[in-house]
Order: structure tokens, then C-alpha cells, then sequence
């Protein structure tokens, strides 16, 4: 299990486009750049065969792509990955003729992956030169793995359209290998059997036709839940009469992860100055248990290393203390020794993200890609992910909720699931009080924000030099609208996990008011979430947004004296199962009343969904456009 | 991250390479010596002075220093060059910006030398030096060359934490190859405040150095006791760079290049030099007129054309525009193609500046045509007195025929007697380089106003019966320097190639095959980035483009402006509110300076690329059934010194016309006029901000 935590590419895809500010989102499928190469052909065959000098099964992975150059003169790179556990044996280029090709400049090298400060992943990059448009090469390589759990998944899109892809598994009879498949229902992906008798082996063959390249779609959740592939588990198998487990079941994965964990030389002792420093004071066990689960969070740098064995084995936690980061496997096990040192039931616990569409009924290296400490205290579990800065106790990061855990606990595990919460956990409030002075629209406002929104935006913060976090606070109150000036500000909660996070400011903004004559013209909500949240049909993924929604304004106008209201934009009630937008104008007295409600419940809009959403976005968009009118009386 | 690869010139292949040393090597070990060993009063500080205890870090000392030198008989050349700088680390952003570092340690027995050290010192004054060790090594293999790189994660870091890292270089190169190194830049403003800077430069007798420090930096002593050059500075703001900012005029600078051989801008051999002056251009007269073989192979091409095209019997002054137009087409519009399809240059297809020079000078003394020599440096880099890095020079003729014109080394679509924008305006040398003795002067090169540098903008508008869409179809005419970007853009250039080969070519069937596949992609391309050129401009969306068309290239002098001429559909520039609409009318004159921009404090004068102006004459035909309030916003005027917006509106029936006018009286503003430009850019973005409403009769 490669340990990678994803909230550095989250909140890259994410960026700061809180919901609250979510102008400006398409939710299109990506752009694509013209296609000038495709493959007409792709074999790849997985042979199981036995290694003899490590005394244990491998995998020979031979693939033959045949590529097509659409226009003349271009150099279209080829990439092949391996790394500890496997090693690329061969790569040749054959021309149209059935001549061997030179590759000049073939370069291979350790993969700079994002987020990641380092990786035992290594890439070779191939070059196919093509002279001519309709010019056909043929990439053929030969890759070993050495260890076969470490083949896990296998997809059938790559980043160039395909015409016709075969992927073959020949699997002797002394192996016993399960081909588990994901995603072929939208797919067209036909499926052969044959049996060998000269090798004794089953080759099973899968095929699919005319594919478009992998694209990252906006708003997309991980690949596994999208992109039709196998996942490959090798379970065991028979050598002299003898069967010998491999990854057969949740328990082989768990004691291999165990015993990796209990290799581990914590010396918990040299953290005894650190223990009483961060409980001194503290009185409960409760608040105990937070003190050190802040004290990690705050104080333990995120750095992702996946280094072999080390991808899976956590650092020891006095190391992580002595260098103040660590990564995921680190930051638990440190969790975990404070805890146990403080006297509380800690264990370590293996979990995927919601990035990953397995769970623990799989028993192979691709279900998890994560790791926390789970407290077990008066009966009660309390899930503790440290990389998750700015999380507060007994809080789950939307990333996290509802999978499935793998608590170490002895030679057996517990399973469990990480609670879900609802959007409540994530609601955003935005108030003002404004009025008409002159030409411009001035007030008061506030804007309170909780849950995932609230973490990733003190994250941000806390990232922000000091000098210009001002200027990053008015982004957010004005939705970066250049008219919208926030004249003063102030915040609270910065250092309090615990509480909503809340802006207090004063704004004017002249774009928001028009005068013609005796009416005045106001666009009374500027921030318009979701104005530009038109999803396009043809996307491949459903959409999921980074957390569910649960989003609520309100704007109260004071009506300038000898002004009444003229016109007003429609009220809007738009039901979905999935989502809802509610817009209600209302007036009383000398006040309108701007009242805005938004709900997307898990954060999740289906492919099957996709009109309606649309319909609404078209409707939203029209009270958007549209203004109130004050006329003089 | 920090990224250090300041000093890394050479390649990064290497041969052979032993894994990350636990220890470090003698040399290494006298290196870190030499830098952290002494105590340097430079480098005592721990605090950061009150003012600025806001900001996210403060550089509290920065040391360069740069020895070079020959050896071995006068063989080899050795450069030994480090930085030094000791950071305070204020708050979690600056921890996050220097908790990992990307840095080579070389040490091999030959070759180029790389060291890198870094040390933490905390608050209570404990200093921990940072393993190497600990670092991960990131290869990549090509071949059997290994190049690569360590990236390191610096532990126990917090704010109130102080860095001190050094990179450190050393390098032998052969002095038979090798007659000068790459000039260096050093700005002394960086990404955080500076509290005490020095800059050492140490040379040997045998070595020639240019340098000079300026736009208000102090000057350098000459230590004789340690026979050294240094620049001792401090108390720097950190630098923002805002727009219309060119860091070479602006910021407090050092720049500087050693020689190994004397030319004719060094000044004496083993003492600085810190300016250029009148003698060294007469030195570099010397080398004109030439007659080299360049020069007469090019001679020979010329008058060959001459005669294949019936041109011989020209006057002079219009053989030499044909020498000229011959040249480009020979050297620049036929490498476009080449550029195009293999996406590289050629470089021994180009000609050198001094080429040029040579061929023109040849000709003009063959068509008894007077001229001199012009050297001036582009306005971007220096002033002439500022002027230190023999390569930063740009070589013109003044020609003195009938009519006085300047020629410069033709860059693709640059046109005959049209001085590039950034040599406009500036100081230059004049050398008569025909009389004896040869005589130099100084001169300004013509300066060209806001009426030259021009964009014409004629846009009519049809809306569609519910107002969402609208209809667009402009004319642009664009002249001078605005064209410049936009003329690489959207001129087609195998069209180019076609026209020039006509012209120019040896003969008029010449080469010129066009490369279809090429040829449709790039008008995609220009499609699509026009579209998206549009939807920046007018900040809506862009429905369709239904044609872009080139109407006049601009690349000729005698057809010296740009027209394209484009129709597309626009959505959402009208509101429907009940029965009226609201139109943003004011965002037809495409995107102004914006607030935030307007808003934040400057403290640099403003370099803008030239003085400009831009037109706009908007129709907009309404949808019968309407009348228009808010005309009246539509009406701003505002002219100073420094620029003008004026603009005007009327309504006639159901078509409203919009003319405004906006523009930049020059290329450059000192600070103080910053308030007064800003009058005019504001009542400019207010323009844009105006709406009209339309109101059913």
C-alpha cells in the first residue's frame, strides 16, 4: 500500500473555490488538445509465471501498442512506470515494415508526482518519431514484476484515444489469481476464455473498442470510480503439492500490514518531556486525548514519502518528533505512541479515501491509501487524522467519511467505518444589511463558515504570509469582484478549530446600483453561487463536489425613503432528491428580503441528473440577471 | 521550495557519481569552513528590525562572492563563486517556503565543484547543521549519462527559526575555448527584505571585468589590502513587481561580466571597468566598414536578384530599401517556416546584427550614400550611461540620404525605416565611421507619439429580438508597436512566406510549400485563441466566431498598419428586467485597468513598451420599440499630461453611436505623475462600468 495522502491535489482541483464563491465554475468535461496520434492497436498480456531464483511467482507484462502519428513530422512520448518492485526488461520500436526502429533519447527517472516529496515510482519516457501523417509505429515492451502483489490495478483507457484494446491474463493452474472487474457496466468490454494445455494455463481475454483518452473531468471523483478496470488479486498458489497464501483474504493483507507495523522500534520513553508539556493542564480524558491529537496536527509537518517498504511501513515516532514531518504513517503511529504513552487504547488504522472505490472485502494492496489512529475510549471510537490540519476532535474530513477501517488489534483486526456526517457539518451562512447611499450599495456583512469549507479555508490561511491575509479575506468576503470593496473586516476562530470560522465586514460596491432617472436598478446578490455551474452532458464522470452543500444567505435592504418597490425578480423552488436552490424575495415595510437556500445533500450530482441541474442552473441564472427596481414615489 | 540552482551553468550529465557522502569530502569541509567558520559581523543579526516584523520572512544577511582567475601557464580558467543567506523565518508561510530545498552536491575530482549547506538556528541561539544525508536523490538516466538532483527536507522547523544556507561552485574551464562567461544580474530588492547585502568580486591580473551598480545602488570600494571589488548595501524593501515595470530601469541593480580576452568595450586588464565610454566606441569603429565574405556573398546574391527580377536600373536609395526587404527574406521570413513545423531555429540560418551592419554599411558606401553607426541599448535594459554588458548593445545605421532614416537588423515582420518601439526615444552613439579620423557623438533616436503608436477600432452591433445575443463585426487597424504581438498572431505565415517569395525570392516561382497540416492547425490555434482573446476582452461569453480575417499584414512600409476584420456573436451583455433591458454598453471597448491595480501603492515610475492610443467607434443597432436612458454616462472626459480618455455618445433613431478615445502621452511616467495617470485609467474603467437601459416606448 502505497501511503499518499490526497489533500494537497484536493485542494489544488479544489483551489479556493469555496461553494460559497463558487462563481465562475464550469463543470465541463476537460479540454482536450486536438488528437494528432491514436492507438489502433493495444495488446497487453499478463503472464503468471515462476520466478525460479526468488523461488516465487511473477508476472511478465508484454504490451504491443501500435500508434498511428496523424500529422508528419511530430515526437509523441510514450511513458511505462516500474519501480522497486518491477522493472522494464525491454522497449523496442518496430516501423510499418516490421523493422526495429532507434529510439533516440530514451529517458528514465524517478516520477515527480504532486504532492509528493519523494517516490520510489520510476518512468521511462520513449519517443515515437513519426515522419509521416498515417505513418504506423509499434511500441513493444516487456515488464517483470517480481512480486505479484504489487500488480493491482489495470485499466483500459490510456492518455491516447484507442481503437481496439485487448488485455490478457495466463494464468496457470497452480495460481490462483481473481480478476475482480470495476465499471463495466457503461462499457462495451467483451470477455473470452480459452484453456492452454500445453502450458496448462486459462488465458482470459478482455476487449474494447474505440476508447477516448483518459481526461481529469472537473469536479471528478478518483479514477476507480469512474474509468472501467480490473483489479488484479493473487491469492495463492501450489508448488510440490504444496499451497502457499498469498493476498487470500482480508487476513493475509492485515497480518502483512501488522507485521510491518510491529517491526516498528517506537521508543515511546524519549516522549515522555513532550507527553507532559502537551497535558500539563489538562484534566479530562477527553481533553487529553485532544491536546495530543492538535499538538501532532499543529506541530508535524505533511510530507509524503513512498520508498519501498517504506511506502507501507510507518517511521518510527520518535523520528517524526525529532524531524517535525512526516507522512501520513508517520503522523498516526506518532499519534498512537503519545496516546498509549498518556495510558489510552490507541492502534493504528488502515483506511482508503474516498478517492478509492474498494473496501476491505478485497484483499489486496490498491484498497487503501491512507493511514490514522483510532482511540478506543469508554466504548466509544474516536477516528484521529492527523494530516487533516485544522480538523477538530470527533470531526471526519469529507475525504474520509463512510469508508471503511482496518484497526490493528492484535492478530486480528477490528472493521469499521468512519461515521458520515451530514452537510450541516459544512454550512456556510453569509448575512448583510445594506442600503442605497448615492450610487453605490453599502452595508454590513457576515459570513460564517464550518466544516470542510472552514478547514480549507484556515489552511489556506495559515499558508497566506501574515502581510497579506487581509487582502486574502477580502477575496473571500468579495468573491474576488473587483467593485466589491470590503472596507473593513475582522475575524474570529482563526486558532479555534472547534468553532465556525466568522468574517465580520463593512462593504460598498458601486456595480451593484444603477440610478436611471427615478428608479434605481440593484443586483442585490452579487456573489451568485453557482452561476456558472452549467454541467456538460457529455462528461464521463457524475459529479462530486468536494463536500456536501448546505449553503444559506440572506440580504435584508433597507428601501431608501420615497422609494417602493417597482420589480422584483421571480421567487424560485427548485426540489431535486439530489439537490435544491430556493430563492424568495419578500417585502415588509421599508425591507426586502433576500432570502437564498442551496442544498446538493451528499454533494453528489448523477449522470442521470444532469438536466435537472441544468434546468435549475438556467433558472438560477435568470433571477441572477434580473434586478430590483425601486421607483420614486 | 527552494529551488538552488543559481549557480549551475554547465550541464547537469554526469558521469559517474558516488551515492549522497554521510561525510563530507575535504573540499567540502574547507568550503563550509571558509563560509560558516569565520565570524562575519554580517551574519551576527538574529532580529528582525521592528518594521518589518509583519512580513513573512526577512533576509537579515545576503552574501555574494565571485573570484576568477587564470591558471596553469595561463591555461585554465577558474571561477569560484557562493551565496550566503541567512533568513529569519516569520511565519508559517515562510516555514513552508523553506522546509524543502532542491539543491546539487558535486564532488568529483574534476570538473565543476557544487557544495550546499544549510544550518537552523533556533531561538534560543542553537545552531543545528543540516545532514545531507538525510537527503533523497531524484536520477534521470539517459543513455549512460546520469543527471540528478537531492531534494531536502529540513526537519524541526518553525517560525522564529533562522536559515543559513550557502551554495558554493568552482569550476576549471580551458582558456583556449573560453574568451568570456554569461554577464550576471544581481538585483539587490529580492522576494523578501533585506536587512545587510555585500557583493564581493575578486580578479586576477589577467582578467578584464565589466560591471557597474545602479539605479540608486552604492557604488563598489576597492579593498587594496585584499586587492578586492565590494559593494556593501542593506535596509531593502522586498520587491512586488507591479505593471508597467521593467526591473532593469528600477530596481537597485548590479550587473557584471568577466573577460578572458580584451575587446573593445573592457576596459584595463586585471582593473574593473564601470562604464562604457566614447573611447571604447571608437575601439569598436574599427571593426567598420568590413568587407568580409559575408559581405561579398551577400553583394553577389543581391545583385543577381537585381538582375533576375530587371531591378538594376533602380536609383540608389530604392536598391537599398530592395537590399533591405532582400535580407529579411532571405534570413527571417524563410525561417518562419522552419520555426513553424520543426518548432526551432536555426541559428546559422539567421544573420548577426553586425551582419547587417557590415552588408548595409557596404552598400550605402557603393550607392554613395551617407551614414553612421548608431549604438544604443534598448530602454528595457539600461540607460547608454548605465549601459556596462558589451552584449546588452543594438547596432543601427542612420542613413543620410535625401530623407534621414534609421535601419535595424530586420526581425521577422519589422518593415524598412521603422526603428523598433524600444530603441525609440533613447540615447545612442553616432560614429562616422567613413571619416578620418573617425568621430563619435552623441544622439537621441526619434521619439514617436501616441498618434503612431495607434489602434483604430470600429465595432457594429445588431442585438437579436430578446437581447441575448448580439451580433458583433470590428474592423482593427493597428500601427507601430500595438501591432507588434497581434501581427505574429494573426498573420498567416506562409501567406508571408508566398508574399515575400514573390518579392524577393531569387526568382518569383521560389520555394514556398505550404505544409497544409501545419497551415490549418495554426488557423485552429488562431481561432481559438482569438475566441478566447474575446471573452477576456468583453468578460462575457463568446457564442461564435464566424470569421477572422487578415485585410492588410503590416509588413511592408509602404502598407505599414495591421487590419483584421472579425465577426462573432456575444452572449450576455443585456439583462431582461420585466419588460426593459439593461445593457452593459461600456464593455464594448474591450477590458481597462482594473481597480486592484489602480488601488495598490506604487513606488516605481512607470515603463510602458511606448506612448499609444486606442480608438473605439461602436454602432449599435436597437431593436425597434426602445428608448435609451443613461446616455449621459456614456460622456467622460479627462486629458492630463500624462493621457486622456474623452468619450461621447448619441442616439439617432434606433442607432446609438459611442466614440471614446483613450491614451498615453508617453512610454514613460516618472512616480510623481502615478496620481494623474491614475485619473484618467479610472474615469476609463468607470467608462466600462456604464449601463444603459432600454425602455419599452
Amino acid at each position: 500500500m502505497q501511503k499518499s495522502l490526497l489533500i494537497l491535489t484536493l485542494i489544488f482541483v479544489a483551489g479556493l473555490d469555496l461553494p460559497t464563491l463558487a462563481q465562475g465554475r464550469i463543470y465541463q468535461q476537460s479540454a482536450y488538445a486536438p488528437t494528432t496520434s491514436m492507438i489502433l492497436e493495444s495488446k497487453t498480456i499478463y503472464s503468471f509465471t515462476w520466478n525460479t531464483q526468488g523461488a516465487q511467482p511473477r508476472v511478465i507484462e508484454q504490451t504491443k501498442d501500435r500508434v498511428i502519428g496523424l500529422t508528419p513530422r511530430q515526437t509523441l512520448y510514450r511513458y511505462k512506470f516500474y519501480d522497486q518492485h518491477s522493472k522494464i526488461i525491454e522497449a523496442t520500436c518496430i516501423n510499418s515494415e516490421g523493422k526495429a526502429k532507434k529510439m533516440e533519447e530514451v529517458l528514465c527517472g524517478n516520477r515527480n508526482i504532486q504532492g509528493i516529496f519523494y517516490s520510489d515510482a520510476q518512468i521511462c519516457r520513449y519517443p515515437l518519431e513519426f515522419t509521416k501523417a498515417g505513418e504506423t509505429l509499434t511500441l513493444n515492451t516487456t515488464k517483470h514484476y517480481n512480486d505479484v502483489k504489487y500488480l493491482t490495478s489495470i485499466y483500459f483507457h490510456e492518455d491516447l484515444p484507442i481503437s481496439t484494446k485487448y488485455i490478457s491474463f495466463v494464468i496457470p493452474n497452480w495460481m490462483e489469481v481473481e480478476l475482480k472487474e470495476f465499471n463495466f457496466e457503461t462499457f462495451d468490454i467483451k470477455r473470452t476464455k480459452e484453456y492452454l494445455p500445453d502450458k496448462q494455463a486459462h488465458v482470459y481475454t478482455y476487449q474494447i473498442n474505440n476508447l477516448v483518452a483518459f481526461a481529469q473531468e472537473a469536479f471528478m471523483p478518483g479514477s476507480s470510480h469512474v474509468y472501467p478496470h480490473i483489479l488484479v488479486l493473487a491469492k495463492s498458489f501450489v508448488k510440490n503439492n504444496q499451497r502457499q497464501t498469498l493476498l487470500a483474504s482480508t487476513d493475509d493483507l492485515y497480518a502483512w500490514y501488522a507485521n510491518l507495523a510491529n517491526q516498528v522500534d517506537n521508543q515511546a520513553n524519549n516522549l515522555k518531556p513532550l507527553l507532559n508539556n502537551i497535558l500539563h493542564g489538562k484534566q479530562s480524558d477527553l481533553a487529553k486525548i485532544k491536546a495530543i491529537y492538535y499538538w501532532v496536527q499543529d506541530n508535524i509537518r505533511y510530507i509524503a514519502f513512498e520508498d519501498g517498504i517504506a511506502g507501507f511501513k510507518p517511521q518510527s515516532a520518535q523520528k517524526v518528533f525529532k524531524q517535525k514531518y512526516g507522512d501520513c504513517k508517520g503522523m498516526a503511529n506518532l499519534t498512537k505512541t503519545l496516546l498509549r504513552l498518556a495510558g489510552y487504547d490507541a492502534r493504528l488504522t488502515w483506511i482508503g479515501t474516498n478517492h478509492l472505490a474498494y473496501d476491505y472485502s478485497i484483499p489486496s494492496l490498491a484498497v487503501d491509501n491512507h493511514m490514522v489512529c483510532t482511540v478506543l475510549h469508554q466504548d466509544k471510537r474516536y477516528i484521529l487524522d492527523a494530516t487533516e490540519k485544522y480538523n477538530a476532535f470527533g470531526d471526519y474530513a469529507e475525504r474520509i467519511q463512510g469508508r471503511p477501517i482496518l484497526i490493528e488489534n492484535g492478530k486480528k483486526y477490528i472493521l469499521d467505518k468512519v461515521p458520515v456526517l451530514g452537510n450541516t457539518r459544512n454550512l456556510v451562512i453569509q448575512k448583510q444589511l445594506v442600503k442605497i447611499e448615492g450610487e453605490q450599495l453599502t452595508g454590513r456583512g457576515n459570513l460564517e463558515l464550518s466544516g470542510e469549507n472552514k478547514q480549507m479555508l484556515l489552511y489556506y490561511l495559515h499558508k497566506t504570509p501574515k502581510i497579506h491575509r487581509e487582502n486574502f479575506i477580502k477575496g473571500i468576503i468579495s468573491s474576488r469582484n473587483e467593485n466589491f470593496e470590503v472596507l473593513a473586516s475582522k475575524i474570529s476562530n482563526i486558532d479555534n478549530r472547534e468553532q465556525p470560522f466568522d468574517i465580520d465586514y463593512r462593504f460598498k460596491n458601486p456595480a451593484q446600483v444603477t440610478r436611471f432617472n427615478n428608479e434605481i436598478y440593484l443586483d442585490i446578490d452579487y456573489s451568485k453561487e453557482y452561476k456558472s455551474a452549467l454541467i456538460d452532458t457529455n462528461r464521463l464522470s457524475y459529479v462530486k463536489f468536494p463536500e456536501k452543500v448546505l449553503n444559506l444567505s440572506s440580504i435584508v435592504l433597507e428601501i431608501p425613503k420615497g422609494y417602493k418597490i417597482k420589480h422584483l425578480p421571480a421567487n424560485m423552488e427548485f426540489m431535486h432528491e439530489k439537490f435544491s436552490f430556493r430563492i424568495k424575495f419578500e417585502a415588509n415595510q421599508n425591507k426586502l428580503v433576500y432570502v437564498k437556500e442551496i442544498v446538493v445533500g451528499d454533494g453528489i450530482i448523477p449522470r442521470s441528473c444532469f438536466k435537472q441541474w441544468n434546468d435549475c442552473i438556467i433558472k438560477l441564472n435568470k433571477i441572477y440577471e434580473d434586478r430590483v427596481v425601486l421607483v420614486k414615489e | 521550495m527552494k529551488k538552488i540552482r543559481l549557480f549551475i551553468l554547465s550541464t547537469l550529465c554526469i558521469i559517474t557519481y558516488p551515492s549522497v557522502a554521510q561525510q563530507l569530502s575535504p573540499a567540502a569541509q574547507e568550503v563550509r569552513n571558509e563560509i560558516w567558520g569565520v565570524s562575519d559581523t554580517d551574519f551576527s543579526a538574529t532580529a528582525v528590525p521592528e518594521k518589518w516584523n509583519q512580513e513573512s520572512a526577512v533576509i537579515l544577511g545576503r552574501s555574494f562572492r565571485f573570484e576568477y582567475g587564470l591558471k596553469r601557464g595561463l591555461r585554465e580558467i577558474y571561477k569560484r563563486i557562493y551565496l550566503r543567506e541567512r533568513v529569519k523565518l516569520v511565519d508559517k508561510a515562510a516555514v513552508e517556503e523553506y522546509s524543502e530545498f532542491k539543491f546539487q552536491q558535486i564532488d568529483k575530482t574534476w570538473g565543476e565543484k557544487l557544495y550546499f549547506g544549510i544550518k537552523v538556528i533556533k531561538t534560543d541561539g542553537t545552531e543545528k547543521v543540516i545532514p545531507l544525508s538525510e537527503s533523497v536523490k531524484m536520477q534521470t538516466q539517459q543513455g549512460n549519462n546520469t543527471s540528478y538532483y537531492q531534494k531536502l527536507a529540513i526537519p524541526d522547523l518553525v517560525p522564529g527559526d533562522i536559515i543559513d544556507y550557502y551554495i558554493f561552485s568552482k569550476q576549471l574551464l580551458s582558456a583556449t575555448t573560453t574568451s568570456s562567461l554569461p554577464p550576471r544580474t544581481i538585483p539587490l530588492m529580492s522576494t523578501y527584505p533585506i536587512v545587510r547585502q555585500k557583493i564581493v568580486l575578486a580578479i586576477d591580473p589577467y582578467i578584464y571585468l565589466n560591471a557597474r551598480a545602479y539605479n540608486q545602488a552604492p557604488d563598489f570600494l576597492y579593498d587594496e589590502e585584499e586587492d578586492l571589488y565590494i559593494l556593501r548595501d542593506g535596509n531593502r524593501e522586498k520587491l512586488e513587481a507591479p505593471q508597467w515595470f521593467y526591473e532593469n530601469r528600477s530596481v537597485p541593480i548590479l550587473k557584471f561580466q568577466v573577460f578572458f580576452k580584451e575587446i573593445a568595450f573592457t576596459g584595463k586588464k586585471g582593473k574593473a571597468n564601470f562604464a562604457i565610454k566614447k573611447a571604447n566606441m571608437l575601439k569598436f569603429a574599427a571593426e567598420f566598414p568590413a568587407k568580409d565574405k559575408t559581405v561579398t556573398s551577400f553583394y553577389k546574391q543581391f545583385r543577381a536578384y537585381l538582375k533576375a527580377r530587371k531591378k538594376h536600373k533602380l536609383s540608389n536609395e530604392e536598391k537599398l530599401k530592395e537590399a533591405y526587404y532582400f535580407f529579411r527574406h532571405q534570413y527571417q521570413i524563410t525561417t518562419l517556416e522552419k520555426i513553424l513545423s520543426l518548432q526551432k531555429l536555426d541559428m546559422k540560418q539567421l544573420k548577426l546584427e553586425k551582419d547587417f551592419i557590415k552588408i548595409m554599411g557596404y552598400l550605402l558606401t557603393k550607392y554613395k550614400i551617407d551614414y553612421e553607426i548608431v549604438v544604443a541599448v534598448s530602454r528595457k535594459t539600461a540607460s547608454l550611461d548605465d549601459w556596462i554588458i558589451p552584449e546588452d548593445l543594438a547596432i543601427l545605421l542612420k542613413v543620410n540620404g535625401s530623407t534621414h532614416h534609421f535601419l535595424q537588423n530586420p526581425v521577422f515582420y519589422d518593415f524598412y525605416g521603422e526603428i523598433r518601439p524600444e530603441l525609440q526615444g533613447v540615447e545612442g552613439y553616432a560614429i562616422q565611421v567613413n571619416s578620418t579620423p573617425k568621430t563619435v557623438r552623441k544622439i537621441r533616436l526619434p521619439r514617436l507619439g501616441h498618434q503612431y503608436h495607434s489602434s483604430v477600432t470600429h465595432t457594429e452591433v445588431w442585438m437579436n429580438e430578446g437581447m441575448n445575443t448580439w451580433k458583433v463585426k470590428q474592423t482593427v487597424t493597428l500601427k507601430g508597436g500595438t501591432r507588434e504581438s497581434y501581427q505574429t498572431f494573426l498573420n498567416d505565415p506562409y501567406e508571408m512566406i508566398r508574399e515575400s517569395t514573390l518579392r524577393y525570392d531569387k526568382t518569383e516561382a521560389g520555394k514556398g510549400k505550404v505544409n497544409e497540416v501545419i497551415q490549418q492547425r495554426l488557423a485552429e490555434k488562431r481561432d481559438e485563441t482569438f475566441k478566447a482573446s474575446l471573452k477576456n476582452e468583453f468578460d462575457v461569453s463568446v457564442l461564435a466566431l464566424k470569421q477572422l480575417r487578415v485585410l492588410e499584414n503590416g509588413i511592408w512600409d509602404n502598407q505599414p498598419t495591421l487590419k483584421y476584420e472579425s465577426e462573432f456573436v456575444l452572449g450576455g451583455i443585456a439583462q431582461k428586467i420585466g419588460s426593459s433591458y439593461i445593457i452593459e454598453a461600456g464593455k464594448l471597448i474591450g477590458k481597462q485597468v482594473d481597480m486592484k491595480t489602480l488601488k495598490k501603492k506604487r513606488i516605481f515610475d512607470i515603463y510602458m513598451a511606448h506612448p499609444r492610443s486606442y480608438k473605439h467607434e461602436i454602432t449599435i443597432h436597437l431593436p425597434d420599440g426602445y428608448q435609451v436612458q443613461g446616455l449621459d454616462k456614456l460622456k467622460k472626459e479627462l486629458k492630463n499630461q500624462t493621457g486622456g480618455f474623452v468619450s461621447n455618445a448619441q442616439l439617432s433613431g434606433a442607432v446609438l453611436k459611442i466614440q471614446t478615445y483613450k491614451y498615453y502621452s508617453h512610454g514613460y511616467e516618472p512616480l510623481k505623475q502615478w496620481g494623474k495617470m491614475k485619473d484618467f485609467l479610472k474615469v476609463a474603467y468607470q467608462f466600462t462600468q456604464q449601463k444603459l437601459l432600454l425602455k419599452k416606448k
